[in-house]
């Protein structure tokens, strides 16, 4: 069974307690993402300049990104590697 | 006149010293390096100053040398170029990288190399770089989060 809070803040499933993060919600995820080509990576640097949020830029070519800003670099075809994310709680996906 | 920013030129004050031990609560240094990336005089003309090429090769470096840093939203700053000179009004864009360091003199030693270096390349007079003491808190585990 499938349930939608007001407004579709989040949404829960009884079967699971996962709660998935909305794109903009206070409770959005953060993911981490590799960018190994750096051609691409410039393109991401500016993409995620013009998001006008911080981001984390870690050793490796790793980024840690807010959803919309990942959101961001798909529609700007930028290409990458999902890592990992962390769910709306926080915990590791 | 600007040159691009060499990673090779960064990365030679680069040393395992000016790491944070981020496992342990522990006194940092928190520095900001503003990067130009644009500059628009009073009559309107604009100057690209950091690529992003440069910004690139930047991230790169300091990410090697810290392992991480967080990059935050442009920042928009006006000013005299020349205080005495009123038509010398300014606008700069720049974007602020942050990292955290080991509070020691090495540390200082390598942003002023990173500050000499950009200068001379970015072609810029002063390229400001901030430094802030910090306390890293270490919690211990919340029982009812365990």
């Amino acid at each position: 069974m499938k349930r939608s809070t007001s407004k579709g803040a989040v949404k829960k499933t009884a079967t699971n307690s996962k709660v998935e993060p909305t794109q903009n919600g206070i409770r959005a995820s953060i993911h981490l993402l590799h960018i190994p080509d750096r051609e691409a990576r410039k393109r991401a640097l500016q993409v995620l300049i013009d998001t006008n949020e911080m981001w984390l830029s870690l050793i490796g070519d790793k980024y840690g990104l807010s959803t919309a800003q990942v959101d961001a670099l798909r529609r700007a075809k930028v290409p990458f590697i999902c890592v990992s994310k962390t769910i709306a709680d926080g915990q590791a996906d | 006149m600007a040159k691009p920013i060499s990673a090779a030129a960064l990365a030679k004050f680069a040393n395992d010293d000016v790491r944070v031990p981020m496992d342990v609560g522990a006194l940092a240094w928190k520095y900001t390096i503003l990067v130009p990336v644009e500059e628009v005089s009073f009559t309107g003309e604009r100057r690209t100053l950091a690529t992003v090429d440069d910004l690139e090769t930047l991230r790169g470096v300091l990410c090697d040398s810290f392992l991480g840093l967080s990059i935050l939203p442009p920042i928009q700053g006006h000013g005299l170029r020349d205080p005495l000179n009123p038509t010398s009004l300014e606008i700069n864009k720049n974007i602020p990288f942050v990292v955290y360091a080991s509070p020691t003199s090495l540390s200082d030693k390598y942003f002023e190399h990173l500050q000499t270096e950009l200068q001379k390349c970015l072609d810029q007079g002063v390229i400001l770089i901030e430094r802030q003491e910090v306390f890293l808190l270490k919690a211990d585990v919340i029982p009812s989060l365990a």
